[in-house]
């Protein structure tokens, strides 16, 4: 478990916490075969993660090269700070590049943004409140 | 069809066997790159071919593809030796990874740059590679061939269960889908938190309220009880010491 403080500035990401399965990749060519089992496929039903994702987004498509589509299309539960395509741009050269010689890199980023369970906006706000101005969330 | 710089895993392997002529139709191969070349300098029998993150080894009596080689930055390959500064690299206890990967017998395990080196004590022989997830380096590996046999935790063996097409492997933080066949690891199943055990703290950054939405009727914060979700489970937890008091349900079992 990784701890991080996470900056109120994260109001550039959407914060998207659903559980998840991702119909869209089965049979692409070039990708990796689903790693949800059926069952797995059952338990986390159509509302996934990897389905409220654009697939061509810069988001999956940084997830795709770290290894972490599949992962957002099970049944989780995970919360994902999703970034928008401003904070890609707004990011340093190469933080999100996306061959294999940055995937360590690229993990570690990601990983940071997806936080263990389901957390609403309300949840985040109420911590804050308690801990007066300051939320450090639990990432996986 | 020419690849995009996406290859998977699976076809990566399939290029073992083929001729050096065929692959470079499907993967775009070139020398390698200097940052790992002195690593896998050309041999009289054997040169060596980059692309999409993966390693060739040519033989050149054919030039047909002989092996796929794990491509690990700055690693050790089985059958060299771990540098002597390296021996006292030892396995973080970070996520349990120390308690997984104990020394045993004459056998230790080194942990350098995201992946674990299992070595002869005495002399640093370098039996095998094992990739750590939290170095982003599972993906597109060789499975451990001593690391092969079944080991989901229980409460996902209900979803992560080996079929004749995949099979599954759980690493501290991970449970990797790996083909059968290859032996390669294909895809991040699902990342895991390390959970809670009864009586510890509760640890840092869990003081948010993440239980998952469909058990939020039932498990919900009071002046003399929280709820957090960590690992497939519900835990209760005691506002005023902070301590982790009971398992509150098991959402995978």
């Amino acid at each position: 478990m990784n701890s991080r403080a996470l900056a109120l500035g994260m109001a550039a990401a959407a914060m998207v916490a659903v559980s998840a399965c991702n119909k869209d990749r089965n049979g692409n060519s070039g990708g990796p075969p689903n790693a949800q089992t059926p069952k797995a496929q059952k338990a986390a039903g159509t509302k996934t993660m990897a389905a409220a994702l654009p697939v061509g987004g810069r988001f999956m498509t940084a997830a795709r090269a770290a290894g972490l589509d599949q992962t957002l299309a099970g049944p989780g539960p995970y919360t994902v700070f999703v970034p928008d395509d401003a904070a890609f741009n707004a990011a340093p050269p190469g933080t999100f590049d996306t061959s294999p010689q940055n995937r360590t890199k690229l993990t570690g980023i990601l990983t940071n943004l997806i936080l263990d369970g389901t957390v609403m906006v309300a949840d985040i706000d109420k911590s804050i409140d308690n801990a007066k101005g300051r939320a450090v969330l639990a990432t996986v | 069809m020419k690849n995009n710089g996406c290859l998977a895993p699976g076809q990566a392997a399939k290029l073992v066997g083929s001729p050096l002529s065929t692959a470079v139709t499907i993967a775009a191969l070139s020398a390698l790159p200097a940052s790992v070349s002195y690593l896998y300098p050309d041999t009289p029998d054997y040169y060596y071919r980059y692309g999409d993150g993966y390693l060739y080894q040519v033989d050149r009596t054919d030039n047909l593809i002989a092996a796929l080689i794990p491509l690990i930055a700055g690693g050790y390959l089985p059958g060299q030796y771990l540098p002597a500064a390296y021996m006292d690299s030892y396995v973080p206890d970070y996520y349990g990874y120390d308690a997984f990967y104990p020394d045993y017998g004459d056998v230790c395990n080194r942990y350098y740059y995201g992946v674990i080196y299992q070595v002869d004590c005495v002399t640093g022989y370098v039996d095998n590679v094992i990739p750590a997830y939290a170095g982003g380096y599972g993906v597109g590996q060789i499975l451990p061939s001593a690391y092969s046999y079944y080991n989901v935790p229980y409460q996902y063996r209900n979803y992560y269960y080996n079929t004749a097409d995949y099979g599954y492997w759980y690493a501290p933080g991970v449970i990797y889908q790996y083909d059968p066949r290859s032996s390669i690891i294909t895809s991040v199943a699902a990342l895991l938190s390390p959970g809670f055990s009864i009586g510890q703290p509760l640890p840092v950054g869990y003081d948010v309220y993440n239980v998952p939405y469909a058990y939020r009727a039932t498990y919900y914060d009071t002046p003399t009880a929280w709820y957090r979700y960590s690992n497939g489970y519900i835990y209760q937890v005691d506002p005023t010491t902070q301590l982790v008091t009971a398992i509150a349900a098991s959402l995978l079992t």
